[in-house]
């Protein structure tokens, strides 16, 4: 369970701007603190969850407790083989995208927290997909591990800059692709 | 105001006893003050109407009518002082003055002119109007003569207005309470007085008061309200001392005389005085009056044909001409209208080429403009989702495309064509047509993933020199409005089309220039001479490709296989087969590994080359290699020439590889454990460094000669050992610039020649 939200988590879960966020926590009218010695705010779950409520957001986002993961490649198994490992373990809950096209439609609607990205896909190459995420405010918070059986070393370094957050190659190890999971979501 | 020598009022000869006079004073002049106008009569409105509908109105052929009529001429000079249209000082022209005021204000001036109801009046109502009139009219027609036979000559035209105006006190007070003023006049009549003294004594002002406040309140010349102030009073002597206000002598002058003439009812009853004193303050030759009172009832004769007082029927043809009038104006109104809209509807349409055009920057990429100009579509129209696609390039079986679904969401996408179909229906490809979208471009439109209606969506061209560049297609909410815009989205889709194809052209111009440059930098930089590869190594290149390509299509099975067994074997309780699954696991990595080794052997890393000792790389070497093999017992003999230079390569790949000859070297003795030599010398060129491996072990034959560098191969009987080690070699040292050459015989051992390059 995420004790501890950023505004961007925050604005995540409630769907809402990071402005938005920033404004209601300044007034006071969402509880929290700032880390000390920066500028840095942060909003503990209880806060948020008061906060949700009194301002009628609905609460599924942040009850359920489930990170929510997007798991894009265009191999069908692979996808069932993924789905079925992340829900297998109740901390996750997932939908799916077969081409970049979809995961952006996807990443728009499930607003996912972590993007399990295949690399190569049938319309466009995963670094693109990242680079377009990135490149939307909103999405800033979402983390995206690179899922590929076919990069080369020099290649895996330009991914994690334009934007991946972690790569892994298949065929995986699930406890280390769980591994690595919880450790892009911050997860204990 | 009370004339000299008068007493004032008594009481018992008014009908209504004024308790508060300036009260009343107040009510009446308040009364009067509203008025906008003097009312004119019908038969001179049945005149003025048809000429004031005429499309091309000259203000100046109306003049005759309107200097007949004190209301007409009242408004007109009200127009001249609004809109401050200048005269020659002293020589005043209604006619030159008319035509300097803006047709539609002299138009839209005398319509507002009230037409009096005649036919509500009772006789008497109706004579003391006419009399009134007539009076005016005879005053004005002596004024004019007066103020011409004047010494210094006065502006005759104007001294005619103020003729015509002197009275319009009266004439407002004759409007404004009718029966009151019936009795006034009689009271004037029956005690032979001035009007205004009656007026006075009743309304506590008089005509004179009314009057300037009027001429005041509508802007007339300064002459002008003098003369309707002033005309009672003490002309002779004011006039001596302040000689603007001549023209005000003119006028009681000709009031004098007009009332001699007895044309018209002043309402004045009283005798007439300072005639002479006027006549000689205005140095007037008596001759010249004796002609102007000759000829003044001729002169007001004219005047009343002109106007038609004497018409029968005037209220008749006055109706009727107000209703043609009024036909005429609604249908002039009508057009105006129509083509207002018509203006209104091009001047927006102008707004949004313009915004578009400006919103655009010079550097905008292709798709950036379609999803701005698809989007200011949508809200310009009204549209319900837009999609505007791009004509795909030559022989491309993608096209690119923009969709704005509600509220200006867009997005980019890119889509199939099938084969034999093109993208632009054939109908709009060339020419401009509005189609209805899913007859021609379904196959399109289903592979979006939202729904346009069928029946209210339309296709059209964004045609640019005849030729469509993309098309557009839009839901439309009122489908049959679609042929009445057809113009205005044929233009919008024109200007569209023309910056798309700016910025298309734009764009493969680029991209020709990074493309030309790609071809043309490898010939520029120059090149250390790449040694030939020989067949073998051409065969090393192809299989590098395949397995590259293998590797991705391997992979995916694989992770299916291994994530799958891992599950199971997790889920498993049973010992056995929970061994069994690991066990596939195992071996699906093993097979992931394989791959590995084929996709860094088909395409290794860059070499990261740098000066390099070739004594330290060879130490490297050995250590890797007993690594390697998990062996130190071998022996080994390094011999470096003194002289030898440093070769410029990426020291980890080549020590690698020297680490894989050498282990070979090793293994072709099957019990002894070397010698193997290495010997290191600079070619004479300066440019190369030999490097020589040599055994005495099993050496090759031919066959495995040849086959020596490929992967996988292996010479030995039997065992799993992966024969990459030289196919490895090979590669990494063709990578880095260097030459591999090996020579073998059966028995007798291996010799292994290296080159590398110094710089």
């Amino acid at each position: 369970m995420k004790d501890l939200f950023t505004t961007g988590e925050a604005a995540e879960v409630c769907r809402v701007s990071q402005q938005t966020i920033i404004r209601c926590f300044d007034a006071g009218r969402l509880e929290g603190f700032r880390v000390p010695g920066s500028r840095f705010r942060r909003i503990p779950r209880q806060s948020l969850i008061k906060f949700m409520k009194e301002n009628n957001i609905p609460l599924d986002a942040i009850e359920s407790g489930k990170r929510k993961v997007l798991i894009v490649d265009d191999d069908a198994e692979i996808v069932e083989l993924l789905v079925d490992v992340l829900e297998r373990d109740d901390r996750f809950e997932t939908k799916t995208a077969s081409s970049g096209y979809e995961a952006g439609i996807a990443t728009e609607r499930f607003r996912p927290e972590l993007i399990l990205l295949d690399y190569m896909l049938p319309d466009v190459n995963g670094n693109v997909v990242c680079q377009t995420i990135r490149k939307n405010p909103n999405f800033e918070n979402i983390r995206i591990i690179i899922v590929s059986g076919v990069v080369k070393q020099d290649e895996i370094s330009q991914l994690l800059k334009s934007g991946a957050d972690d790569f892994i190659k298949k065929p995986f190890d699930l406890a280390e692709l769980t591994g690595k999971i919880t450790a892009a979501l911050q997860m204990k | 105001m009370i004339e000299d020598g008068d007493d004032l009022m008594p009481d018992e000869l008014s009908n209504s006893v004024p308790i508060d006079a300036i009260g009343i004073a107040r009510r009446v002049e308040f009364t009067v003050g509203r008025l906008d106008s003097l009312s004119t009569l019908p038969s001179v409105a049945a005149l003025y109407l048809p000429r004031l509908i005429q499309v091309q109105l000259q203000p100046s052929s109306l003049t005759d009518i309107i200097e007949s009529d004190p209301a007409l001429t009242a408004k007109v000079l009200s127009l001249i002082g609004k809109f401050g249209v200048s005269f020659p000082p002293g020589r005043f022209s209604l006619h030159k003055s008319l035509d300097k005021l803006p047709p539609d204000s002299v138009r839209d001036a005398i319509l507002s002119i009230k037409v009096s109801n005649a036919f509500e009046l009772d006789r008497a109502a109706i004579s003391n109007k006419r009399g009134l009139l007539l009076h005016s009219i005879a005053v004005a027609c002596c004024a004019g003569g007066i103020a011409e036979a004047a010494t210094p000559r006065i502006d005759s035209e104007l001294a005619y207005c103020a003729g015509l105006l002197h009275d319009i006190g009266k004439l407002a007070l004759e409007e404004a309470m009718p029966k009151g003023f019936i009795k006034i006049v009689e009271e004037a009549q029956s005690s032979k007085e001035c009007s205004c003294v009656i007026e006075q004594g009743h309304l506590g002002t008089d005509h004179t008061i009314l009057g300037k406040r009027l001429a005041q309140k509508w802007g007339l010349t300064n002459p002008i309200v003098l003369a309707i102030w002033l005309h009672h009073s003490e002309m002779p002597t004011i006039s001596k001392d302040m000689p603007e206000t001549r023209i005000a002598a003119v006028v009681q002058l000709a009031d004098s005389i007009a009332r001699e003439s007895g044309i018209g009812v002043s309402g004045s009853f009283d005798v007439p005085r300072s005639e002479q004193q006027l006549i000689q303050g205005l140095a007037i030759d008596t001759e010249k009056l004796q002609v102007i009172r000759r000829h003044l009832p001729e002169a007001v004769e004219q005047k009343i044909k002109l106007l038609g007082l004497d018409m029968p029927n005037a209220i008749e043809n006055y109706c009727k001409a107000a209703h043609t009038a009024t036909a005429r104006l609604a249908r002039q109104h009508s057009e105006l209208s129509r083509e207002n809209r018509r203006l209104q509807s091009d001047s927006s349409h102008l707004g949004f080429a313009t915004d578009f055009l400006l919103d655009i920057s010079s550097s905008a990429d292709v798709l950036d403009i379609a999803e701005n100009f698809a989007a200011r579509w949508q809200k310009f129209y009204q549209t319900g989702m837009v999609f505007l696609y791009l004509a795909p390039t030559a022989g491309s079986q993608t096209l690119e495309a923009v969709v704005v679904e509600k509220l200006g969401q867009s997005r980019v996408v890119s889509l199939n064509i099938p084969a034999d179909t093109s993208a632009i229906p054939k109908a709009i490809v060339e020419k401009f047509a509005i189609l209805n979208a899913y007859d021609h471009i379904d196959w399109l439109l289903e592979q979006l993933d939202v729904d346009f209606d069928e029946h209210r969506t339309r296709l059209l061209p964004l045609l640019s020199t005849g030729k469509a560049v993309g098309a557009i297609a839009f839901e439309l909410h009122y489908p049959s409005d679609a042929e009445m815009y057809a113009e205005k989205f044929s233009n919008s889709g024109s200007i569209a089309a023309a910056v798309l194809s700016m910025a298309l052209t734009q764009q493969k111009q680029q991209d020709f220039a990074e493309h030309f440059a790609r071809l043309i930098s490898p010939v520029v930089s120059s090149l250390p001479v790449e040694p030939e590869k020989g067949p073998a190594q051409n065969s090393v290149d192809a299989l590098a490709e395949m397995a590259s390509g293998a590797a991705h299509e391997l992979n995916n099975p694989l992770t299916v296989i291994s994530g799958r067994a891992q599950l199971l074997a997790d889920a498993e309780s049973d010992k056995e087969k929970k061994e069994i699954l690991e066990q596939i696991y195992e071996n699906s990595r093993e097979a992931s590994e394989l791959i590995e080794d084929l996709m860094s052997f088909a395409e290794p890393r860059q070499p990261r080359s740098s000066q390099t000792n070739v004594k330290q790389l060879i130490d490297e070497a050995v250590q890797l290699t007993v690594r390697k093999i998990n062996r130190g017992d071998f022996d080994i003999q390094i011999n470096v020439a003194e002289d030898t230079r440093d070769i410029f390569v990426d020291s980890a790949q080549i020590a690698s590889a020297v680490a894989n000859i050498i282990s070979n070297a090793v293994e072709s003795y099957a019990d002894k454990t070397g010698p193997i030599e290495i010997t290191v010398e600079t070619e004479q060129s300066e440019e190369l460094v030999k490097l020589i491996i040599g055994d005495h072990g099993c050496g090759m034959d031919a066959q495995a000669l040849k086959k020596a560098t490929l992967p996988f191969f292996s010479a030995k009987a039997a065992g799993r050992k992966r024969g990459m080690g030289l196919a490895y070699a090979a590669r990494f040292i063709q990578l880095n610039k260097g030459t591999l050459n090996i020579a073998s015989e059966p028995d007798r051992g291996t010799t292994v020649t290296i080159h590398l390059p110094c710089r």
